[in-house]
């Protein structure tokens, strides 16, 4: 750990030396996104060599892992006790993942990667090591800085351990197909919500809804009789979560020229959009890929239109837009908080001046 | 919690008992949830935590004032609290002290001392309340709104005792005050009831309101008064064994009757009497209840197979009864013994806002209630209320869409067919 | 050890004085002030008024405000909030009062801002599956109003039949059902609320994702110091169609937590897990008789949800594994009625100790699973040492334990052992790698042990967070993070009693 911490103190020092900005990086799974492309006046810090699980108890429900462990090394282990990380985070670095605060398509059921955050290790623009939340379930002592640093992007300081709660994996899984369009998808969605059934993902594309059920063996069985659809051939439909998990693959890669690449994240039971050209639908419709003409800029107003918020996934920044008024001024003062120098740069808002 | 009380008060004979009451509050809260008034109010001091706390404070400081006392009136006395108090704290206790020793100390201004002793005057002197209830009902149609509700419209009927012979049981009957004048249909009923399985009932020569309206206005004295006029008018039966013991027909008196012990507490001649018989003191429904097996054949007529039930009647247990006295489910068996159909309404815990006097001292509040509990009572698509106390039987009728009924009077007509049927089939 | 004990509590009544120095206001003035300016079915101050206030569930802190607000809406409290920014008085939002860590223990020169008449549901949406709620709407009151559309809100403290949405935000309220459902972050998707000058602010987003940082989770669980809460959003899930209550006696505590270890190690996550020992077995059985075996050491209840199917799998598992781990009896819940009763009395559990004692403190560490024998065996140690009894209700399926200490507050010095006591059970849970709160939060109560628990720079982290929403502090002051000095003290007060010698293992 002095290691570590000695190097973050180093890269400061360099930064602030040189008058630069520092940039925190894991495995660089996320590098082909926009923003995280790195600026020339950036000091790179990277936790790539910062591996090895801490802690992992199976009875205790959670996993210790330093920053720089790959996620498919965590799951491969947590795999050996019938165990398995239901928000399924993106792959690369677990640092990353919970810096990116993304979470897979088994979010749906069992919550987003910021709820499965027990505790966090941060290295802070200021260069303290601060702890924050523990490896317990339950836990209220203290504000929940773990789960602020979620989705922070590198921005509150560089994470150095993170621990995730864990669940017993489902003895059945079960993906079924069905042809619909997006409206008939949404409705679809609408209807399910409601009901106890054993969902754990739901992503629509190009005509076809995919539905994952998992739980116990009669249970999914039971789901799956209830809710029809095709049943999809196991590897293939493992093959399409990964997929999806990973945002690989053609709606999140393979962009037309001339045109922008946007997230929506919208409230349940949003009617389709009607808006550029949708390329997918994730967790009941509330995440929604769309394509429109670059330079648009109108999907700002109309996610906040329905009650959601647009995330601009290609092209140039600012990719977010931070909130105003009384929040925006919240957030600022916050990082001031974890970076005083405001010496450290990553997330898709821009760069303040 | 912890309780200091003032040296004022040392050696009065409440104060133990109270600090008793006090000390187990252990403060979490639960009780509030289920008070009527805090409900309305949202501040704590109208929920069962704040006035015990005002008693506490009252205790500890020995200082009253008129906002104290405000508190204390809002209450309803229900004891929904009580039953919702896991660490088992008497409300009913702790208030009570906070009544009498503010009425003590004398707070109040003249006009409202007057018109609280003026109410309790009238409410329990029946030839006063008749004549009023008398003239009221000839005026009603010129009454303002508000006060013609509260006179009750029908003109009562005459009716007979009925002669049980050779009764296997003899029971006193509580007279009370208000119920006669303006409900004997009540009493008539339980009569009835009553002597069909060969229980006889009579009222006591000298015996009257139980004097529960006193107390709760906190005029103790008064109301020992009139315990002590009963129970001898009640005792020497009682002790010869003729008269197994006191049935009341208003729930709200049998959970009076039942703490005649400690009201009475300390009187040398009485006190121990008082105790025994508030022992042997019974809801009319509980005395019932026991032959219930008999009764049941009455609603035979009503649906042949056993199984069929006439007519839709929801049942609002008055806070004494449900609360106080802690009967819950008795009466709903003993109507669907007699082939009526009872459906639940709602928040069937909440008091109906009519707390004896309380309906007429504190109008917004109870009206607010009684509104509230007739549309939950309507929305159950009953046809008809049955209730187990005058005070709540006025206050309903008042302020809801359906008729209502004391559940005797529903038990008896029915009975009371039924005897009918069998006399006309011996004939 | 006398000593001790009057040192601890000078330090925490100095403490107060500390923050309260900050604040100190001209009384007389400010009231009028306010008087004139706020309706008076809004405003209390007479001595007696605001004396119901001066505590919540935790009747040994105690503090009498300079008056307390009533607001009717949302307009209100943000009026109420300007006229004390005004006037820099400092502000304590209150709920129901249920808390247990003196969260909402009134400053003394501040007003306490009730947000109990803000009682409306604003709207269930059985489609969309949430339900918009006023802050000052109970817990059980969401459940309630969702229940017709077979939906209901998951956590459920034991107290839900009393405390507040808003409460239950600030304190991240949990439940018996936290294990399978997660505790209040996990249910709550947009806040709405004002900060302390009352500018107004939404956290959170009804899209399920927040955009930025993640403040919906800083201010779920930030004891009313970041915000004042006036409307929350909260998710709604289907009501399992079945569900199955197991209730199991063991001859000792220990069996009992390996039958829960054993449970959990099966790949089962149970909806709810509980213990109970013996006293809190016989305090609740007065209150309620629900039919807990009386003479067993431990009671367990094991309740398994989710569809027919799921059920009918898992509980036959759990029957079998209870059997295996010793325990002497298993009584399975015929039907709604006697579940619902089952739980009634572990939810009573707390205030039903009332009826065993005059006083009861509620302790609320969390441990790993693992560390509970040890830990059990170290409670019944004290209970020696500070010569006072101690009952012991879990969550066990998550590790989070509530020793209920009994004390008489009106015997000179118990309360101060009481204290000493609980202090003792958390820096214990700490060194056993656990947290000083599970659910009931840091407050007033248990400010100290948050310097065992966190570093300097960490507690400094706090006090920033804090600041970026509250410059001056003036919302509930004086809880949670302790100042420097006051850990200082106690740091030294510790070392000399020598309570606590492994102050220095690594944590985390
Ligand atoms: C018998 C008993 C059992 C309990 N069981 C549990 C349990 O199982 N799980 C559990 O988690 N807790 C439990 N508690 C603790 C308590 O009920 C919870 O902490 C609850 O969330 C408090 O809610 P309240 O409305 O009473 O809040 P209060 O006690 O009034 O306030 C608590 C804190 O929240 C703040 N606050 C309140 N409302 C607002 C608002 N609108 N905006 C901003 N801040 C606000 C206050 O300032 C204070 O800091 C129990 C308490 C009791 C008495
Ligand atoms: S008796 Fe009724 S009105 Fe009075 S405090 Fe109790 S619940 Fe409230
Ligand atoms: S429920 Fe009982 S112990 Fe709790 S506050 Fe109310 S009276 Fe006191």
């Amino acid at each position: 750990m002095e290691e570590v911490v000695s190097r973050w103190r180093e890269s400061l020092a360099e930064a602030r030396a040189r008058g630069k900005m520092v940039r925190v990086v894991g495995k660089d799974s996320k590098g082909w996104l926009p923003w995280c492309r790195r600026g020339a006046d950036e000091v790179v810090f990277s936790m790539q060599d910062w591996q090895g699980v801490v802690r992992y108890e199976p009875s205790e429900l959670f996993v210790t892992v330093r920053a720089g462990t790959d996620v498919a090394e965590v799951e491969e282990m947590l795999a050996e006790r019938g165990q398995w990380l239901g928000f399924e985070p993106p792959p690369g670095s677990v640092g990353g993942a919970t810096a990116s605060g993304w979470s897979g398509p088994g979010a749906w059921r069992y919550g987003s990667l910021r709820g499965a955050v027990l505790g966090v290790r941060l290295l802070d623009g200021a260069g303290r090591l601060l702890r924050f939340g523990g490896e317990v379930i339950k836990n209220v002592a203290g504000f929940d800085v773990a789960r602020l640093v979620v989705g922070s992007w590198g921005r509150l300081g560089a994470i150095v351990e993170v621990t995730w709660r864990v669940w017993p994996k489902p003895a059945a899984v079960r993906t079924l197909c069905f042809e619909m369009g997006e409206g008939e998808a949404l409705a679809f969605a609408d209807r399910l919500r409601p009901r106890a059934l054993p969902l754990s993902a739901f992503f629509w594309s190009n005509g076809r809804l995919w539905l994952r059920l998992a739980g116990g063996e009669r249970a999914v069985a039971h789901g799956r009789e209830e809710v029809g659809g095709e049943e999809v051939e196991e590897e293939m439909a493992a093959a399409l979560w990964r997929q999806v998990r990973a945002l690989d693959g053609e709606p999140w890669r393979a962009v037309p020229e001339g045109m922008a690449l946007w997230r929506l994240a919208v409230p349940p039971g949003t009617p389709p959009l009607g808006m550029g050209k949708i390329l997918a639908c994730e967790r009941g419709g509330t995440v929604r890929w769309v394509l429109v003409p670059a330079g648009e800029e109108g999907v700002w107003k109309r996610a906040e239109e329905v009650g959601g918020w647009a995330w601009r996934w290609t092209g140039e920044g600012p990719w977010q837009q931070r909130r105003q008024g009384a929040v925006g001024e919240i957030e600022e003062r916050l990082q001031a908080v974890f970076d005083p120098e405001g010496r450290l740069s990553g997330g898709p808002w821009g760069r303040e001046e | 919690m912890e309780v200091r009380a003032a040296s004022l008060f040392a050696g009065r004979n409440w104060l133990k008992g109270v600090e008793e009451e006090l000390r187990r509050c252990v403060h979490c809260g639960f009780c509030t949830a289920s008070c009527p008034t805090y409900r309305l109010l949202g501040d704590e001091l109208d929920g069962p935590r704040g006035r015990i706390y005002l008693v506490k404070e009252l205790v500890e400081r020995g200082v009253v004032t008129r906002s104290m006392v405000r508190h204390f009136d809002r209450c309803l006395t229900c004891r929904a609290c009580e039953r919702s108090c896991p660490s088992g704290v008497q409300y009913h206790r702790v208030v009570a002290v906070g009544r009498a020793v503010s009425e003590e100390m004398g707070v109040r201004p003249f006009f409202e001392r007057w018109r609280r002793g003026g109410l309790a005057w009238w409410v329990t002197h029946r030839a006063l309340l008749r004549w009023a209830v008398g003239v009221g009902r000839t005026v009603r149609p010129f009454l303002p709104k508000g006060l013609a509700r509260l006179v009750p419209p029908r003109a009562p009927r005459e009716w007979q005792w009925p002669s049980v012979s050779e009764p296997r049981e003899r029971w006193w009957l509580l007279e009370g005050c208000v119920q006669p004048v303006v409900r004997p249909e009540v009493d008539q009923a339980a009569a009835t009831v009553l002597g069909v399985v060969g229980v006889e009932v009579a009222y006591a020569r000298g015996s009257g309101c139980c004097g529960a309206v006193d107390f709760h206005l906190g005029r103790v004295e008064v109301a020992r008064a009139r315990a002590r006029a009963n129970v001898r008018a009640w005792w020497p039966a009682f002790a010869a064994g003729e008269r197994k013991g006191v049935v009341a027909t208003a729930s709200g008196c049998a959970a009076f009757l039942r703490e005649y012990g400690e009201l009475l507490e300390g009187d040398e001649v009485w006190g121990e009497a008082a105790a025994v018989l508030g022992r042997e003191t019974l809801d009319v429904s509980e005395l019932v209840a026991r032959f219930a097996g008999e009764l049941r054949r009455h609603g035979r007529e009503e649906h042949p197979n056993g199984r069929e039930r006439r007519g839709k009647v929801v049942f609002q247990a008055p806070c004494s009864l449900q609360h106080g006295l802690g009967i819950v489910g008795v009466v709903e068996g003993l109507l669907e013994g007699v082939g009526w159909q009872v459906v639940k309404a709602d928040d069937d815990r909440w008091c109906c806002g009519s707390a004896g006097t309380y309906s007429v001292l504190e109008r917004g509040l109870a009206a607010r209630l009684g509104r509230e509990k007739g549309e939950t009572l309507a929305a159950t698509g009953a046809e008809v209320v049955a209730t187990a106390n005058i005070g709540c039987l006025l206050h309903l009728s008042a302020y809801g869409r359906l008729p209502v009924r004391h559940w005797l009077e529903l038990v008896a007509e029915r009975v009371a067919r039924e005897e009918e049927r069998v006399a006309r089939r011996r004939r | 050890m006398g000593r001790d004990w009057e040192a601890m509590l000078s330090a925490r009544v100095r403490a107060w004085e500390e923050g309260e120095r900050l604040f100190r206001v001209e009384r007389e003035e400010t009231l009028a002030q306010l008087r004139a300016t706020l309706p008076r079915e809004v405003l209390r101050w007479q001595p007696e008024e605001v004396a119901v206030y001066e505590c919540d569930g935790l009747p040994a802190l105690r503090e009498r405000p300079l008056a307390v607000a009533l607001p009717r809406d949302t307009a209100e409290v943000q009026e109420v909030l300007r006229v004390c920014a005004r006037l820099g008085v400092p502000v304590v939002a209150r709920g129901a009062g249920t808390g247990l860590s003196g969260g909402a223990l009134p400053c003394r020169d501040g007003v306490v801002l009730s947000l109990a008449r803000l009682n409306r549901v604003l709207e269930v949406d059985p489609v969309r599956c949430w339900a918009r709620v006023e802050a000052g709407v109970r817990n059980l009151a969401i459940s309630e109003a969702a229940a017709t559309f077979g939906l209901f809100y998951a956590p459920d403290p034991s107290s839900q039949v009393a405390c507040t949405i808003g409460g239950n935000v600030a304190e991240n309220a949990g439940g018996v059902h936290c294990l399978k459902y997660g505790v209040t972050v996990h249910h709550v998707l947009e806040v709405r609320g004002f900060t302390v000058d009352g500018e107004e602010v939404v956290l959170g987003s009804t899209a399920e994702e927040e955009p930025g940082f993640g403040l919906l989770p800083l201010v779920v669980g930030s004891e009313g110091m970041l915000a004042v809460v006036t409307e929350v959003t909260v998710r709604l899930l289907p009501t399992p169609p079945a569900v199955e209550c197991v209730l199991a006696a063991f001859d000792s505590v220990r069996a009992a937590g390996e039958a829960v270890a054993a449970i959990i190690a099966a790949g089962i996550v149970p909806a709810g897990l509980e213990m109970m020992d013996r006293g809190s077995v016989a305090a609740v059985e007065t209150f309620m008789p629900v039919g807990y075996p009386k003479d067993a050491a431990a009671v367990l209840l094991c309740e398994v949800d989710g569809r027919p199917e799921e059920v009918e799998e898992e509980l036959p598992q759990v029957l079998d594994l209870l059997h295996t781990h010793g325990a002497r009896e298993v009584r399975v819940a015929r039907n709604a009625q006697e579940r619902a009763q089952f739980w009634a009395g572990r939810k009573a559990a707390f205030p039903a100790a009332g009826r065993v004692s005059p006083d009861y403190y509620c302790v609320d560490g969390t441990i790993p699973r693992r560390a509970l024998g040890e830990m059990l065996e170290a409670i019944a140690e004290m209970e020696q040492r500070y010569g006072l009894r101690c009952l012991n209700v879990f969550h066990a399926g998550d590790g989070n334990l509530h020793p209920l200490i009994l004390f008489d507050g009106s015997r000179e010095g118990e309360w101060e052992r009481a204290e000493a006591f609980g202090a003792e059970i958390l820096e214990r849970s700490v060194a056993l790698g656990g947290t000083i709160t599970g659910e009931h939060g840091v407050g007033a109560e248990k400010i100290n042990q948050m310097c065992v628990q966190f570093s300097r720079e960490e507690r400094a982290v706090f006090f920033g967070v804090r600041a970026a929403f509250d410059r001056d502090g003036r919302l509930n002051p004086g809880k949670m993070i302790p100042s420097l000095p006051r850990c200082v003290e106690y740091g030294r007060m510790r070392v000399r009693g020598g309570a606590l010698p492994f102050a220095n293992l690594p944590r985390f």
